[in-house]
């Protein structure tokens, strides 16, 4: 066996890398409907979070993916006359018989500080105010733009930010300290935060192109989605 | 003769101390640098450091005997990446909630270089099980490191534990931002690998090579 040989040398780097695929491989197909599953269940339990239809923490898969199923429709697709940017239409509903209009949600993806963050934005049945707010997705780093994901940063949608009227493609405004009453800003304004000042710069770009675009195809939809904000079935 | 004497207890006890990667060999400092603002994705970066490096080491010395010398490299990063898939897999499938915090960080094991430099070093001109005791150390010794800055950073920077407020230190404490963010991680290693090198770790012998 010579080592040297440039036979071997190739045979043992394809043998070597068929190995090592083929196990990873096995290993990804063997848990991919574990990881589907864990996907779907984390979206779901994200849209119970966003609208407030219950504690994912309190109810097992089952009663999420039930809650999801009675609760929320996502059957319709919003268009942008604008832009031609299309996006499902989520729809929450506080009962079963889906009468109470909780809110609008829609998906929103673009680039943060380092990689795509994806996520999802709730707003209330008359547009006017953010709702909640979770991020599906994020590469940004922990303990720094990662921290996006911590309450002191989404409790601030689910305290509702007036989103309306939407002024030069901005439906909120970043702010480093609080505006004052009566300032243009006030009450439309997201604080940042330190340490994540450039994700933060980046959510807001993100959230103003897809509430900008979410508004604007809202008030161009059709008579029966546009019926739905009032509490329409 | 006892563990401790033995091949693998010396390269498992070394690289915790006197040969620590970090503050000795100066390996693995950009993730030292990057995750060590808060003490739990540190433990999970730490766990998958230790399982990535342990196992690379004891593969790479299993196949020493075939791997080409002119290859050498190349295999050691296939064997690293794998095990580094490996841990990938493995958390996104059966702990996603840890997924999430560090999914970003698990990819960027395979460019540590206490793998790489253990493999090379070490695991492919020695037999298996000091090697495997070797990545073992090494991995152990860098999470010592790690979970020091860590803690300090966490704590002076958030006022936090493992994501827990520690009660009453707001009113003696006034949080430096200044230590969560990339500065802090420069002067908090830098202040370890001069404690380290000081006032704990003895001289290294100089006297020429044996």
């Amino acid at each position: 066996m010579n080592k040297r040989h440039p036979a071997y040398i190739v045979g043992f780097m394809v043998g070597l890398a068929a190995l090592f695929g083929t196990a990873v491989t096995g290993l990804n197909l063997a848990t991919r409907p574990i990881v589907e599953r864990n996907e779907k269940l984390v979206r779901q339990e994200a849209l119970v979070r966003l609208f407030r239809l219950g504690d994912p923490a309190q109810l097992t898969a089952a009663e999420v993916v039930g809650l999801v199923q009675r609760r929320i429709d996502e059957s319709r697709t919003l268009r942008d006359p604008e832009t031609g940017w299309e996006t499902p239409l989520i729809q929450a509903y506080a009962d079963d018989a889906r009468t109470q209009l909780v809110g609008y949600a829609v998906r929103f993806r673009g680039l943060g500080f380092w990689a795509p963050i994806e996520g999802l934005i709730a707003v209330s049945a008359d547009r006017q105010k953010t709702i909640g707010i979770v991020i599906l997705s994020h590469s940004e780093t922990p303990g720094l733009g990662g921290r996006i994901v911590e309450p002191v940063f989404m409790d601030q949608f689910a305290a509702g930010i007036r989103v309306l009227p939407v002024v030069d493609g901005k439906a909120l405004y970043l702010t480093a300290s609080p505006p004052e009453p009566g300032s243009p800003t006030y009450g439309r304004n997201l604080h940042a935060i330190t340490g994540a000042t450039q994700t933060c710069l980046a959510m807001e770009r993100i959230l103003n192109e897809h509430l900008t675009r979410f508004q604007r195809a809202m008030a161009a939809a059709t008579p029966a989605v546009a019926a739905r904000k009032d509490g329409g079935a | 003769m006892s563990f401790k004497n033995s091949a693998s207890g010396t390269a498992l006890l070394k690289n915790l101390w006197q040969d620590n990667p970090v503050f000795r060999q100066v390996l693995g400092i950009c993730s030292t640098l990057a995750v060590t603002n808060l003490v739990l994705n540190t433990l999970l970066m730490c766990g998958g450091l230790i399982f990535a490096t342990a196992l690379t080491s004891l593969t790479v010395s299993l196949l020493r005997d075939y791997t080409p010398k002119q290859v050498r490299m190349m295999v050691q990063v296939l064997i690293a990446a794998a095990y580094v898939i490996v841990v990938d897999i493995a958390i996104r499938a059966f702990f996603p909630e840890v997924h999430k915090v560090i999914g970003p960080y698990v990819g960027l094991i395979i460019t540590n270089c206490i793998i790489m430099g253990r493999a090379e070093a070490y695991a492919c001109k020695n037999p298996p099980l000091p090697s495997f005791c070797d990545g073992l150390g090494a991995g152990i010794g860098y999470s010592l490191v790690l979970l020091s800055i860590a803690v300090v950073r966490e704590v002076a920077g958030f006022g936090t534990l493992l994501g827990f407020t520690l009660p009453r230190l707001d009113l003696w404490w006034h949080q430096w931002t200044i230590l969560v963010m990339p500065p802090g991680a420069f002067f908090m290693l830098a202040l370890v690998a001069w404690l380290a090198n000081s006032f704990v770790v003895k001289p290294a012998n100089t006297g020429g090579a044996k």
